[in-house]
Formats: structure tokens, sequence, C-alpha cells
């Protein structure tokens, strides 16, 4: 006979438990006065501090009218009083609504509203008799994605009922008995609790309430069988030494806050500050109640435009009940930023909580970001940070576990910083199955007996709530449950990793198994990225030589250029994980960002006798890259077909998009200036140094075979007379996929995008477009349904480089595109620059580690070698790249429809190189130099005279200059220069400024004098050890 | 310039940049007569109570611009991983 399955329809013991627990939650609100009177007015925030409002003044605002608007922000107001039956008792505001609210009775702040919470202290704002003024500004979004309560998701929606709000006074021992209640309750339904734990539970929760007579209401009565019930709670379960559970969890309370995702960076203003309040309101209520807070842009914020709470703030840290944490100015992606950039954001952030606090943060803390590069242990460790926080690796990974929970992290460099990858999510609000789950998950339980478990509501802030502080102090009298403390997020670092000699080591990169589309989505905000971070480093050089002559130092406009840029480094805004007005808002603050530092370089460049016109005979190049610029230069600018330049070849054309005049040209000193002089008349010179016909190419480095789409079918190098493309005959090839990676399709590529493809099709041929001295250039064009593709070929007469412009009208939805390129070349691993130094990674996929590294980040190069040869592929803002066998296909463009429907469609430019090299290091062949070329053309001015100079000459060419500017902290006559070491080697460098240095001290990133011997200043000569991949800064006196 | 292309620009201009800061997205399918037939896709295409809010408040405020007898209807547009 068949199985029938039969589902029971009769009440449970667990549900008639359920049921009495809800009759109970009911009795806690034991008055209740409905507030009349309410007005609202309506808006929309325009700006930090700014709103637009849709009527001249207030309404009436009754129960069952609607509220907010779409992207709403409304103002409610009522002038009451507390009524005389409530009068001498706590009374509080009850509102239910999945808005954001923030309340202030009689001008001063008492608290929060929102999905999580309904319900604000109104007493301790008010007294018996008194007029009450209740003010409150609520921000709307239909998806709170951090709620859980039932109650409010009828409410959600652009637009809200209005359900009334009232005077309540809640009676404290039947809600200490809902909670005792409620926690057994969620143990009950806690899947890792042992079973015959969950059955003793049951059974006596069961015979707890029957204590409590519902049927026959009467007040008196009622509390007196409330306090048999928690009597008994108490006794037989909570007393209970039978059902001892294992572990030990500390309970962080932490609220995550996104700066931008599915609202605007000027919505976080509100968001943060009701967070900080709400939890300042927590700290009142329960004085044992510590939370640890991030981001110092945050704190900037509430200064700024919330300054009581931040004075409130500031008292509770001093308490030690509100933690700083977090050492950096926003929580970034921690792929595409440069490692200046990574360094700004720890010495803007750690100087704020220094003027501010007086305190330097020990923590990094990032627990949503999504993944970590290999540089960022070295960074951490000399800007003062000894612990690094990431939650992703241990719950995103989507194949492989991450193997550790607490470890050392080692990084490029080699240096450590205790790391700790919390086993669960962060964020968890205190129930049993979260502590228990958290305390099975950890997989370090021989080398350190806690693991931390962060709480509160998270992503748009919010925080904990009265609910998961009650549940955290009754956590420790639950049967079968891990043992719990309620501490510091630095108190846990510390006591746990601090000279814990059993963590093991994690020697790389933290590469987050998911979210590997954010190397490429929103395309045009990681171009605009790089270009500023170029644009920055050589503001600064260029201003603090200026400013050693005399020239004021920008240091307001360039800080201030640093944290707008900083801000969209977040892990949401960068990986292009958020709704389409984040763009618009970065791409405004990107030209701001654009407009003030050209600014600035042009003033410095004025100071030093320069201008921006080119109507000169003199033309002043200026190299900002540490190594002397000899062959192929890009002058941007406008320039005529006449223009020649001192003897020099030179050719009209174009990088990157932009015009200018190609010049091959010698010796411009590194970080230093060159004049060239301009004349009219153009030399004569036969093109004769390459041969095209019949889609066959010759130029002094190539033999090539094209197809007609522009992909190469064969590519001879002729100093090697080596073949360069693969029998598969894959090389430029451009590839449109499906890509269809689920609901979080801005964020993920899944691998099986390579089962579907679309066809390019062929309008335009490869054909000879352009042809001089300088290069040869190509060109072809594609279309798609609905996008346009040219393509641009570059080849050079004196460079192997192979420049591909690119141009494309991108209209297509859920595409990617990328280029493929199959080379003639047995190896297993790729090279990749991580910006301060270079990861080599494994080709192959033998193992799931390799597997699911099928798309990884790379900053400006990548390389695949034989032992005496090897291509480079260069790009100028693209990050996402694949690697397989002996092929890399460098990804230049997505279409996800979440969370911005139109996400990246418009018009793109960008540009990749390819660069075959003798030797097979690529450190050792140019590549770095180059990639750094392709990014950084040389600056041009125009002069009246000749301009000559070397303003820093550095001797080693394994050391780049990552940054030349003033000290944070102004010091007469003293700069700070920053080296980093790229090609991983060890020795003695040296370097001479064009000034005479007096003195120099090497300092921290957070420019700290550091105690070191390792360096000599003599005759102006600064000499110095350096190891591989390390970061050096020095402050000189001049 | 033609109600539609009225309709269509007050429409891009000043609702969307709204609905679109809240994940949601709307375009103009049609204009035929006195209705106007949108399209709700983004986060628009599963609120679950868009007809109610969302669509009353948009049609009161096409009713002060372009005139009272304007009818509105709402399409959903589910994107790919939301259809089931």
């Amino acid at each position: 006979m068949a199985h029938v399955k039969v589902a029971r329809r009769s009440m449970s013991k667990e549900e008639w438990i359920s049921l009495r627990a809800a009759w109970l939650s009911r009795r806690v609100e034991e008055q209740s006065v409905q507030i009349e009177n309410w007005e609202i007015r309506e808006g929309h925030q325009v700006s930090e501090a700014r709103y637009e409002f849709y009527d001249e003044g207030y309404r009436a605002l009754n129960e069952g009218d609607y509220m907010f608007t779409p992207d709403g922000t409304s103002f409610l107001r009522v002038d009451t009083k507390i009524p005389q039956e409530m009068e001498n008792q706590q009374v509080y505001l009850k509102l239910e609504t999945a808005a954001e609210m923030i309340v202030k009775i009689n001008g001063k702040w008492a608290g929060g509203l929102d999905p999580n919470r309904d319900r604000v202290l109104v007493t301790h704002c008010a007294e018996n008799n008194q007029k009450i003024r209740i003010e409150i500004e609520g921000y709307n979004r239909s998806k709170p994605d951090d709620e859980r309560n039932i109650k409010t998701e009828r409410l959600r929606g652009c637009r809200q009922v209005f359900t009334g709000a009232s005077f309540i006074v809640v009676n404290k021992e039947i809600q200490a008995a809902s909670y005792d209640v409620n926690i057994l309750l969620e143990t009950l339904h806690a899947e890792s609790v042992q079973e015959d734990i969950k059955e003793f539970i049951k059974e006596e929760l069961d015979k707890a309430l029957n204590l409590i007579n519902e049927e026959e209401y009467d007040k008196a009565l009622y509390l007196e069988e409330i306090l048999e019930l928690r009597r008994y709670i108490k006794e037989k379960i909570f007393d209970n030494k039978t059902y001892k559970g294992n572990g030990k969890v500390a309970l962080i309370a932490h609220s995550h806050l996104d700066i931008a995702y599915y609202w605007r960076r000027i919505n976080t203003i509100h968001k943060n500050a009701r967070t900080c309040l709400i939890q300042l309101r927590l700290m009142e209520q329960y004085p044992e109640f510590k939370y640890c807070h991030t981001q110092a842009f945050t704190y900037e914020m509430l200064e700024k435009y919330y300054p009581e709470i931040f004075e409130e703030l500031k008292e509770k840290i001093k308490q030690g009940k509100f933690e700083v944490a977090g050492g950096m100015y926003v929580e970034p992606d921690c792929n595409i930023p440069a490692a200046e950039s990574l360094v700004r954001q720890l010495l803007y952030g750690q100087h704020y909580y220094r003027e501010k606090f007086g305190i330097t943060v020990e923590n990094c803390w990032l627990p949503d970001v999504f993944g970590n590069s290999w540089i960022l242990p070295q960074i951490l460790k000399k800007a003062g940070v000894k612990y690094f926080v990431s939650n992703k690796m241990s719950t995103w990974n989507d194949t492989n576990r991450f193997p550790h929970n607490h470890f050392i992290w080692k990084g490029i460099d080699g240096s450590e910083v205790y790391a700790c990858v919390p086993p669960t999510h962060f964020i968890s609000w205190n129930t049993p199955q979260q502590i228990v789950e958290n305390w099975e998950s950890l997989q370090d339980k021989n080398a350190c007996g806690e693991t931390m478990n962060m709480f509160g509501y998270g992503d748009g802030g919010s925080g904990a709530t009265e609910e998961m502080i009650e549940y955290m102090n009754r956590l420790n009298d639950v049967p079968g449950l891990p043992a719990v403390r309620h501490i510091r997020g630095d108190e846990f670092l510390k006591q746990n990793l601090e000279g814990n000699d059993k963590l093991e080591c994690w020697d790389g990169e933290l590469y987050l198994e998911m979210h590997r589309g954010t190397f490429t989505t929103k395309g045009i905000l990681k171009k605009l990225n790089r270009q500023l971070e170029f644009l920055l480093r050589d503001a600064e050089l260029l201003c603090t030589v200026a400013s050693l002559e005399g020239f004021k130092y920008p240091y307001e406009v360039i800080k201030a250029a640093w944290k707008k840029l900083m801000i969209n480094q977040f892990h949401d805004i960068l990986p292009g994980t958020h709704i389409a007005p984040v763009t618009v808002d970065a791409l405004a603050d990107y030209k701001q960002i654009e407009e003030a530092v050209s600014g600035q370089i042009k003033k410095a460049a004025e100071y030093l006798s320069w201008n921006g016109s080119m109507n000169r005979d003199h033309l002043v190049l200026v190299n900002t890259l540490g190594w002397q610029q000899t062959g192929l230069v890009f002058v941007k600018g406008e320039f005529t077909k006449e223009t020649q330049a001192q003897g020099c070849l030179c050719q009209l054309g174009t990088h990157s998009g932009e015009k200018g005049l190609w010049i091959d040209i010698d010796n411009i000193p590194a970080v230093g200036v060159k004049t060239i002089v301009l004349s009219k008349k153009r030399s004569i010179r036969e093109a004769v140094w390459f041969d095209w016909q019949q889609m066959k190419l010759e130029t002094p480095y190539y033999k090539v075979c094209f197809n007609q789409d522009s992909s190469f079918t064969s590519l001879l190098y002729k100093p090697d007379n080596r073949e360069i493309v693969s029998q598969a005959q894959v090389f430029n090839k451009l590839k449109i996929y499906k890509d269809y990676p689920g609901m979080y399709d801005a964020w993920d590529i899944l691998e099986n995008y390579k089962q579907r493809q679309d066809d390019l099709v062929l309008i335009k041929p490869l054909s000879l477009v352009s042809q001089g001295d300088v290069f040869v250039s190509f060109e072809v064009e594609f279309q798609l349904e609905r996008s346009k593709w040219k393509q641009t070929i570059r080849f050079y007469r004196n460079s192997p480089r192979i420049d591909f412009e690119n141009k494309v009208d991108w209209n297509e939805t859920n595409r990617m595109a990328k280029v493929e390129f199959d080379l003639n070349v047995l190896t297993r691993q790729a090279k990749c620059d991580i910006s301060a130094g270079h990861i080599t990674r494994e080709t192959h996929k033998n193992t799931t580690w390799q597997q699911a590294r099928f798309e990884v980040c790379h900053h400006k190069w990548a390389d695949l070698s034989e032992t005496d040869f090897g291509v480079s592929i260069l790009n100028d803002c693209k990050y996402g790249i694949s690697f397989e066998k002996n092929s890399f296909g460098l990804t230049l463009l997505r279409s996800p429809v979440r969370p911005d429907i139109n996400c990246d469609k418009g018009e793109h430019a960008f540009s990749y190189a390819i660069l075959p090299h003798m030797g097979g290091l690529p450190e050792q062949a140019g590549v770095i130099e180059e990639a750094w070329k392709f990014n950084a053309p040389i600056r041009v001015f125009g002069a009246e005279d000749q301009h000559q100079m070397n303003w820093m000459e550095l001797q080693q060419d394994n050391l780049h200059v990552q940054a030349v500017k003033l000290p944070e902290i102004a010091e007469h006559n003293c700069i700070i220069v920053r080296l980093s070491e790229l090609k991983g080697k060890r020795g003695k460098g040296s370097f001479k400024f064009y000034k005479a240095v007096t003195k120099a001290v090497k300092v921290n990133l957070l420019e700290d004098e550091q105690p070191a011997s390792d360096y000599t200043l003599e005759n102006g000569v600064l000499e110095f050890e350096y190891k591989p991949f390390e970061i050096l800064s020095f402050k000189l006196t001049i | 310039m033609f109600v539609e292309e009225k309709i269509k620009q007050y429409i891009d201009h000043i609702i969307l940049p709204l609905v679109q800061a809240d994940g949601g997205e709307v375009k103009v399918k049609s204009v035929q007569g006195n209705e106007v037939t949108l399209l709700l896709l983004g986060e628009c295409s599963r609120c679950n109570i868009s007809e109610t809010c969302f669509k009353s408040w948009l049609l009161e405020k096409l009713k002060v611009q372009f005139g009272e007898e304007l009818t509105l209807k709402c399409v959903r547009e589910n994107p790919y991983f939301w259809d089931k």
C-alpha cells in the first residue's frame, strides 16, 4: 500500500505554546491612548540638508491617510500632552511604520522608529501637564531588506498608510515574561539545538504557560500569574544544570551602514543619525550595553548635521560604551582602489578619529566587502591597524569553505595582521539558532575558544533593538546554548587574537568566491576612479614642488577631493551595485573632483611659469612617473598636422579617446620636466616602415595576419621570430556572452556564461585608416542587436605595444563583452598587477580553489609568460579578467538589470594593449613601466622658455613614486615622499631631491615618525634599505 | 508638443528620478486617447501594493498636469529572475 503523508490539522503542543506566547505579548501594553491632530508636510531630500516640499505648509494627517511619496521624506508633528491617566509613569510614543523615522520631543532627540522598532520613550523629554511637541522626520524606502517585522510588512511600499500613533504604558513585568517565553519558543524553532533539550524546554514551557489564565482576565490576578510564570521558568528551565551547551560566543553590537546602495548618500545622513541615536538611547536603558560603529565619514556627517547627537556620542565614547571601529574613512571596496587610495582611507579616517576623539583605531572593520587585496595587510599595519575583520568569505563563498575564522593574514610584503572572519552574517538578532550556528561554524576552536557574533540590523543602519539586548541577557540561561558575553569588538580581538601562537597563517589574497561581476559593472565609475587616482597623484606632486617655490599648497581642495573620491570607493558604489541615482551622484562628484584638482594643477603650473596654452614655441612635458621616459609619448591636446617636435617623429592621433600628438622622444627625466620646441614645418618622411596588403601587415616588430573582424590569425614577433597566436586562433576576439547570474546580477557572474554567446555582426571590416611616422592604425565596426562597437588598432614604428581603442554605444541587457587572447605560451601561472605589486595565480583548474577563480581582479596589467618570453595585456580602466590554460579574457562590459535596470547603457571608451616581451618576467621586461605610461600620459604645458628639471633622482627602476605631498599636519618646509617596491626585489635604494634635504625621517602611513635605522642622509642623498613589495614613506625637511 | 510627448517627458523627468531612488523604474508604454499605459519595471514590478498606493498617487499627479479625464493602466514587467 502506498504511503500517504498525513498533514496534521490539529494544533501541536508547540503551536499551542506559540499561541499563548502571542496572547501574553498582547498584554504588554497596559494602557494606550490615541494621539490626535497629527500634521504632515511631504517632500523629498535634494541634498545633505535640503528638502523640496510638495506643499506650502503642513496638512492634517488622519489614520488611514496615505503618507510619503516615492523617494519621499516627510515631516510629521503634533502638539499634545501626556494623558492624565498616564501621569507619573514611563510613557512611550507608539507608531508602527515601515519608514525610517527620527523623533524629536520638545526639541530633544528622543529616539528612532523604523520597521524594527515601534516605540520611543517620551517621558525623559517631557513632564506631566507639560505641552509636548513631537516632531518626526521620516525617510521612506520600499525595500527595507534589513527588517523581519511581519507587522510592518503590510506597510511596505513607496507610499504608506498612516495607522495612527498613541501614547502607551508598558508593563515591564509582562514584557519581561514575554521575552522569557519568546526566547524559549525560538529555542524550540532552532534547528541546531539538540532534540532532547528542545523536548525538555517544550514540556516545561507548556507547564509554565498553564499558570496563566487567559480566559478570565483580572489585572491583579494576571500579574500574580505572570510572576509565578517567571519564577517557574527560572527554577525549572533557566536554573537547570542538566542541559549544558558547548562553546563561547562574544556578542558585538553593530549596524552595517551602506553609504549608498538602495538609497543615495544624502539619505545616509539621516540613516546614520537614527542609528546612532537609537543606540545612545539603548545605552541609557541598558547601562551595560556597548555598540560599535564604523566609518569616519559617518561621524563627520553626524558632527556636521546632528551636532547634539554627536556631543552625546562623544561622551559615550569616553565612557567606553560607544566603540569607534574600523580605521578607514568609509568601508571601501578592497579590490579596485589603488594602494594610495587605501592608504588615504586610513590616513583620513585615523586623523579624524585622533582629532575628534583622541584615538587611533586598531582594527579595520569591513564586514561586507567583496574580497580583499593582498596589498592590504601592509597598508593596515603601517596605519596603526593590527586587526582585520570581514565576514563575507565565511558565508558567501560559492565553491570552497574558507578554512579559518581566526588567523594571521600575511600580505604581499610579508606584513602580518590578525584576522577575524566571523563564521556567520554580520546582521543577526541574537536568536538561539544564530548563536548555536555561529559557534558550530567556528573552524578554529582549538586555536581560539571564542567566536564573534555581530548583532544588530544593518545594511541601511538601524542596529540593536531592545529585544536583542533582552535576548542577550537571557542567552546564558537557555539550556543547550553556548555561553555568551557582551563585549566591545576591540576587546574581542585583543583577548582572542593578540599573541595567540596557535593561529594559522593565510598567505595570499582574500578572494571572495562570489560577486565577480563587481570588477566590471558600471564601467564608467571604474574608469573615472582610476583617472582621478592618477590626477590626484600628479596634483599633489606638482603642488608640492610649486609650494617649495612659494606656492600656497591647496590643502583643503586636495583633502576634499580625496574624501569625495574615497566616499565613492564605498563597496556598493565603485563596484556598481546600486540604484541609478547613486551613479548620477558619483558622476557629479567625479566632475567636481576633476575640475577642482585640474584647477590646482593649472595654478601650480602657472606658478612654475608654465601655462595651459599650447600656442607657444616651447612645450613643457611633465613626467610624474619615477622612470625616465624614452620612446613613445602621448601628449594630450590640440595640435595641427604641421606640428613638428624638435626633430622627433610625431603624428596626430588619439589615446584612450583623447586627441593629441604621439611623439617618439628621448629622455624625459623621471619625476621631472623636459621642454621641446615645436615648429610648424613638417619634415617629409615616407611611411615606408610598414607594409599592408590583403589583411597582412608587416611592421618593424611584427608580421600579422588578420581576419576581417580584427582578430588575428597570426602574430609573428620578429625580434624573437616567435608566433604568438595559438592554433586556436583566438586573438583579439571580441565575444558577447549571455550573462544571467540571477537576482544579484550587478554583483555576480556565473561560470556558465561561457555556454551561450551572441554574434557580433561585422558592419565595417578591418581597414587602414591612418598612417604616419609613428604609427599605423586600422578600424573595424560591429553591431549587436542594440549596440555599436568601433575598434581602432594601432601598431607603432618604434614600440612593440599594440593598442586597441574601443568606442561602444552599449544598450544590451544581460550581456557581457570580453576580449579573448589564446597565446602560444605554455604556462600554468598568470601574473596580475594589484597596484602595489603583483600576484601570481594558477591558470589551471586542478582543484576547486582554482576553479572558483574563473574571474579575478587585476589592475593595470596581467601577463602569461614562459621562461624567456611572455605576453602582457595592459588596460586603462578594466579590472575583471579570466585565465584558462594559455589564454586570458579581459572583461569589458556588462549589462545587469538589478539594482539599476539601465546599468552600463550608453557610451563607453576604453583601451587595452598587448605587449609581447622577451624574458619571462614581466617585471624585468618593462611591462610595469609601460602599464603606468599607458595610464599616465605625459602632462603638457606651454612655456615661454626652456625648462629642464629632475625633481627626484631615483636610482632604482623597481621603486615607484607612489605619492609626493605635504604632510597632513603642516610642518615648515617638510614634504612626504612615498615609494613602493613593485618588482619583488630586496636591496638598497637611494634618491636625491632637487632641493637640499636637511633631515629625513621614516614615517608610517599616518605620517607618524618611526624609529628606524635602515636609512641615511648624506650630502642630500637619502639611502635606505627596502624589501620586496614594501611601501616606504619618508618625511623630508627641505 | 503633443500630449503623449508631454506625458512622456513628465514621467521621464519628474516621476522617474523619484521612483529610481527607490530602486524602481517606470516607462510610458503608450498613450491612447485618455489612457496612459505605464510599464512598471525594476523594484516596481514586484511591488505588491503598487495598484493601491503608487498608481493612485501618480494618477492624481497626472490629472493635475494633464486633465481629469486621464486614466492610468500599469503593466508589470518582471525581470527574468522574478518570473517563475
